[in-house]
């Protein structure tokens, strides 16, 4: 790697030594959140409302695991979070990647035009209404396609990827293109592998905003034939949002008892959370190490 | 004629073997049950007046209709003993649907779509009338005079605040009745440490006020060494109203109707900012805060923080509402502790009245409450499904609808006509478990409630063994009619129970009128204010603060809203005595 | 950076024109076949709904037609601007936003340049991993975590009066001044990770050989820093920025729900909370809609102009 070129230095080793005690420091800092969950998901629910649950779990119990085991079909929802995440994250990054190609290839006409017209779209929407009615339209309610179809472009994703695309060497497409290749193949054969880190990161960005949507899980598909994993957390995250809208104090009695504990809470978010968590090492390693562009530049 | 005959045959038989002997309720019984067949008709439509007082139809009655917010898969799970015992001996198949988005979204997507069950129940006011206002809804008013005298007896002059301009009524009350509580918005307080004190008597915030402060003195700290506060305040996350359950218990106490001081001769109505009692209840509050009296996160807990101090014994008193209190206090320690809880552990509220107040308002009934119900132009039959409605408005049809089957295994059956809820579920220490949870998990109570009151059901079939009978609740009483659970009687020997109808006096505000913005833009204010109010460091402060946020208030507009509320109750009260 | 295409000879006249297109056509055949897949799906899926930004001209509600409501013009516009508050609310916004293009925004770059450095390829692997772990923690959780930490009895304010550093708790949450901080803190701490991934996919995307030219130039790490891998993520950097300045006029949602208290409202309320309040909470699409495609435009405004500076500036253009 990187360091091999340069020899390490008195102040470099300084410069090391506060940078690696500064990013412990962070380390802990970040991990506190869900370290903090981690506990309190092994925590008894009644115990814990006293509060004063820092590092360890003071009453330690997997009730709350084998509460909401019991409670839903989580190993269905982890299914139907899987395919949504691999389906939807494949498709957005072949046709967002697609759309990036062709707005970086200099000569074409449409380029511009296309960009402009994709970049509105990060700051207008419809709202809510039209969109439901649109997707009432289509058919698109309680199918699995309504999860990665309105997703297939994204302008985001277009510009980050066509970003790095610029920095591409222009020879090796129109060489390839004087030998014949097709605008597809190009895409698919020269500029995409030179993506690897750019394409990874867009992964993981896509692949996290799939597993983590819940509202369009719960407007589109009601029926929860195709709930994902993460919409057991939303719900039970809502109940507690609910509770204040309640204007009748018998219905904010029985709200208050129906209420899952923190515990619980904090168990569905560990379940929820711990797969894309797990996963994410898989993305890492292709965005975190480089690749050499100038092996292919000649 | 003949048909007439044989259904009143049916009836009285069901009403003998109901056990109608006493003779004095007779009355209620006989109106209530008969709900009116559609006799005309060549073909016999139903099968006859069922034990519970409904006329089984022939053809199944079926229709679906959406409550509100919750978890599908839950109801799904929850409410198929109910459906069963519906099909089985009432020919009646109803769908319930809910959805996980909240309702007033929900129910904007489903008239701009137009794809909408028959019957929609738990709405508020304003989407009700959105529905009303582009003809999506039934009018009720002949299938009222028709099929549902229960809805007409019970509802009674009530019914005349859901008319429109024309007279015409298209949304009932949903969630309606009497308040069955005890409690309401009271004054808290840890019930030994009062005792300990040898039970002084507090009826004026002041006194109030002297007996936190010497409790406060009794005990710095918690076990754990914790600091112990007079007072806190909290708020669900996300709405950031901390501070709010102080003056509006304070405004109770001072009599005021839901925060107007209303001059009923004149038909005046003056927001408390604008009134000296105002500034009184500021300084009142402030005195907790400059003596250190009130926790310093008051501003900031959400409920579930709150609790925490509380269930570690850090308060000693609360305003607000009295189930706070129960749920972070006794509920928390009996389940904690077991079997070595002391039953005094706990919170006892109490009515408190300032000096020269004629009624304090703590504990309010809006007897039509915040939730209406429709049927949509989509029903088939409207008529039928009113009779539904008429059905489940019957006491015997409330009670099921509540309470879930009477049977031997659920926590009420009818024996010899009388309701009688079973010994395990009147065992107060497992309420929970033996009351709450069987008829819930088991029976699948509540599952189809639409239109069933969820206030105080009186009958006299009912369990004379228990009192404040609602379908979310019931207490269980000894003869001399306090309550079996001693702890209960602790808690609630100092506050009478007796509620004021503040029915009249509840505003709805239309979205397209100005005044609903005027109204949000006072209270968010108002909040924001009391809050700088209340933190005042010495009294002179809290005075011009407490000015200057009137001569803000009424900049924004508290005069229009003053005006607004009190013609809104005109309009209310004459439209009730119609 | 435009490359005029040379398409033969010029012809004069519109049949020379018409003949220049068409063979321009036939030449990006492939590359139009393609693109019309996106346009017509940009066009059903994105510009479809957008029809919906008429109802705020109109007094629209659900389920009625436009023909059946009432058009009202610019009122639910004006209706913004002659709220009270209004002014508190938009510099609470532009506050708080800036707050989020300046720190926020830098934060992750130079976290992901010290990651950089780190040498240990497992080490620099597990922090970046740990870094991103609380942007999966919602934001009601991680509220419910500051309030405690940070309440007058907290962890913080504990370990601050025991090491004899102040003697009366500090009042963070509670305080209106310190609200800015706090929630800038709170959006860092929530999204710094999850934010540098993009400059660390960007670093690693910069030549290796620029590397070892800079070595055989002599250049020391913080040189290398400096003069390669900066430069290298530049058009990521601009892009990032650009685009961000088009959401000035979001400065987020939950968070000021969740993490305001009476006492913070006059510096917490934001034009997003406030739409939701006496917009969407009271069923008036029409006005939300106005202020939502006010941001929008004023977005869209800021972006091009942004774009075009930097274009002038540094030759860099996201469109």
């Amino acid at each position: 790697m990187r360091a091999v070129y340069v020899k390490n230095t008195t102040a470099g080793r300084i410069f090391d030594f506060f940078n690696i005690a500064f990013m412990i420091i962070l380390a802990f800092v970040m991990l506190y959140p869900f370290w903090n969950q981690f506990i309190l998901s092994l925590n008894e629910g009644k115990d814990a409302t006293r509060g004063g649950l820092y590092f360890w779990p003071r009453a330690f119990t997997w009730d709350n695991y084998t509460y909401m085991f019991n409670k839903g079909n989580l190993g269905k929802g982890a299914i139907i979070s899987v395919l949504r995440v691999v389906v939807g994250t494949v498709t957005t990054l072949f046709c967002s990647g697609l759309l990036a190609y062709i707005t970086t290839v200099k000569w074409y006409s449409g380029r511009r035009f296309t960009r402009v017209l994709f970049l509105i779209t990060l700051y207008f929407s419809g709202g809510l209404i039209p969109t439901y009615l649109l997707f009432n339209q289509l058919h698109l309610m309680e199918t699995f396609t309504v999860y990665w179809l309105p997703g297939l472009f994204s302008a985001y994703y277009m510009l980050l990827i066509s970003s790095y695309m610029y920095n591409l060497p222009e020879a090796l497409s129109e060489s390839a293109r004087i030998d014949g290749a097709g605008e597809l193949r190009i895409y698919v054969q020269i500029i995409a592998p030179m993506c690897i880190p750019v394409f990874a990161a867009v992964a993981v960005f896509s692949a996290v905003s799939h597993w983590n949507s819940w509202f369009d899980v719960m407007l589109y598909n009601s029926s929860g034939k195709w709930d994902t994993l993460q919409v057991y957390l939303r719900k039970i995250l809502l109940d507690v949002e609910q509770m204040s809208k309640l204007m009748d104090e018998q219905r904010q009695i029985e709200g208050m008892r129906k209420l899952t504990s923190a515990s619980i809470r904090a168990a569905t978010t560990v379940i929820v959370t711990l797969p894309i968590i797990l996963s994410y090492p898989f993305m890492q390693k292709y965005f975190m190490s480089g690749i050499t562009i100038g092996a292919v530049k000649e | 004629m003949k048909k007439i005959l044989m259904l009143m045959l049916a009836l009285t038989i069901v009403l003998t073997a109901a056990g109608c002997s006493g003779g004095n309720n007779g009355k209620s019984a006989n109106k209530e049950e008969a709900s009116s067949s559609s006799g005309n008709s060549a073909e016999p439509a139903t099968n006859g007046v069922n034990e519970y007082g409904w006329d089984v139809p022939k053809d199944t009655l079926k229709f679906s209709f959406y409550a509100g917010y919750d978890d599908q898969a839950e109801v799904d799970k929850k409410s198929p003993p109910m459906a069963q015992f519906y099909k089985d001996k009432f020919n009646v198949e109803i769908k319930k649907i809910v959805y996980s988005i909240d309702m007033n979204e929900k129910l904007n997507l489903m008239l701009a779509t137009g794809d909408y069950p028959e019957v929609i129940t738990n709405m508020d006011d304003a989407m009700a009338e959105k529905f009303i206002a582009q003809g999506r809804a039934v009018d009720l008013t002949d299938l009222i005079e028709k099929s549902a005298p229960n809805i007409k007896e019970k509802l009674g002059k009530y019914l005349n605040l859901m008319k429109d301009d024309e007279g015409k009524i298209y949304k009932l009350p949903a969630l309606w009745g009497e308040n069955p509580n005890v409690a309401g918005m009271d004054f808290g307080i840890r019930y030994d440490w009062w005792k300990e004190l040898g039970s002084p008597v507090y009826q004026t915030p002041e006194e109030y006020y002297q007996a936190l402060k010497q409790i406060m003195a009794k005990h710095p700290t918690n076990a754990a060494g914790q600091k112990v506060y007079a007072l806190s305040d909290n708020a669900p996350a996300g709405t950031n109203t901390q501070g709010a359950n102080l003056y509006n218990g304070m405004l109770a106490a001072y009599g005021f109707k839901n925060g107007y001081k209303v001059n009923e001769s004149t038909g005046e109505f003056t927001h408390w900012m604008n009134t000296p009692e105002g500034l009184e209840i500021a300084k009142y509050i402030n005195r907790f805060y400059r003596e250190g009296m009130i926790d310093p996160d008051f501003l900031t807990n959400k409920f579930e923080d709150w609790q925490t101090k509380v269930t570690n014994e850090r308060i000693i008193g609360n305003i607000g509402a009295w189930w706070q209190l129960w749920v972070g206090g006794q509920e928390a320690w009996a389940e904690q502790e077991k079997d070595k809880y002391n039953i005094e552990k706990r919170f006892m509220n109490v009515t408190v009245k300032a000096p020269g107040v004629e009624k304090s308002t703590e504990l309010g009934s809006n007897f039509i409450g915040n939730y209406r119900v429709i049927i949509t132009d989509k029903a088939k039959d409207p008529e039928k499904i009113m009779e539904w409605f008429n059905w489940e408005v019957s006491t015997l049809g409330t009670m099921i609808t509540g309470f879930g089957k009477p049977d031997p295994e659920n926590v009420w059956d009818i024996k010899d006509g009388k309701w009688i809820f079973k010994d395990s579920a009147m065992e107060y220490a497992n309420k929970n478990t033996n009351f709450h949870d069987v008829r819930d998990k088991k029976f699948g109570a509540m599952s189809f409630m639409m239109i069933a009151p969820a206030g105080w059901i009186k009958d006299e079939r009912l369990d004379p063994r228990v009192t404040r009978v609602s379908v979310y609740d019931m207490w269980p009483i000894k003869e001399d009619g306090s309550f079996l659970d001693p702890g209960v009687n602790l808690s609630w020997q100092n506050v009478k129970g007796e509620s004021w109808d503040s029915t009249l006096y509840t505003v709805t505000y239309k979205a397209e009128d100005p005044i609903s913005n005027t109204n949000a833009t006072i209270k968010d204010t108002l909040i924001s204010e009391w809050a700088k109010m209340i933190t005042s460091k010495t009294e002179e402060d809290l005075v011009s603060k407490f000015n200057s946020a009137q001569e803000k208030l009424n900049k924004l507009g508290l005069h229009d809203l003053e005006k607004y509320n009190a013609d809104s109750y005109k309009a209310n009260v004459e439209k009730f005595q119609q | 950076m435009e490359i005029q295409a040379k398409t033969g000879i010029k012809q004069s006249g519109f049949k020379g024109r018409l003949s220049r297109i068409g063979k321009r056509f036939y030449r990006e055949r492939e590359l139009w076949t393609i693109n019309f897949f996106a346009l017509a799906w940009v066009l059903i899926f994105a510009y479809g709904p957008m029809y919906g930004i008429i109802y705020s001209f109109y007094n629209y509600i659900p389920g009625r037609s436009l023909s059946h409501s009432k058009f009202v013009g610019l009122k639910y516009y004006i209706e913004f601007f002659t709220l009270p508050d209004v002014w508190l609310i938009i510099r609470n916004t532009l506050v708080i936003s800036s707050l989020g293009l300046t720190i926020g925004f830098i934060a992750p770059i130079i976290l992901a340049l010290l990651m950089n450095e780190i040498r240990n390829i497992k080490f620099k692997r597990l922090i970046q991993t740990i870094t991103y772990l609380p942007h999966f923690v919602s934001w009601i959780v991680v509220a419910s975590i500051i309030f405690t930490l940070l309440g007058s009895e907290g962890a913080i304010n504990d370990a601050l009066m025991k090491m004899g550093i102040i003697h009366e708790p500090l009042k963070i949450l509670g305080e209106g001044e310190y609200f800015w901080a706090l929630l800038t803190s709170a959006n860092l701490w929530k999204g710094i990770g999850w934010a540098s991934i993009i400059y660390i996919a960007a670093i690693a995307g910069v030549d290796q050989e620029l590397y070892q030219a800079g070595a055989v130039d002599g250049l020391g790490r913080f040189g290398m820093a400096w003069h390669i891998t900066l430069p290298g993520i530049r058009s990521t950097v601009l892009l990032l920025f650009i685009l961000g300045i088009g959401t000035l006029l979001n400065a987020g949602f939950e968070q000021q729900l969740l993490l305001g208290t009476p006492t913070t409202r006059d510096y917490h309320e934001v034009i997003d909370t406030y739409v939701y309040r006496y917009g969407i909470q009271q069923g008036r699409y029409s006005f939300a809609t106005a202020v939502g495609f006010m941001s929008s435009v004023l977005g869209l405004v800021l972006v091009l102009i942004t774009n075009k500076f930097s274009k002038k500036l540094t030759g860099m253009s996201i469109i």
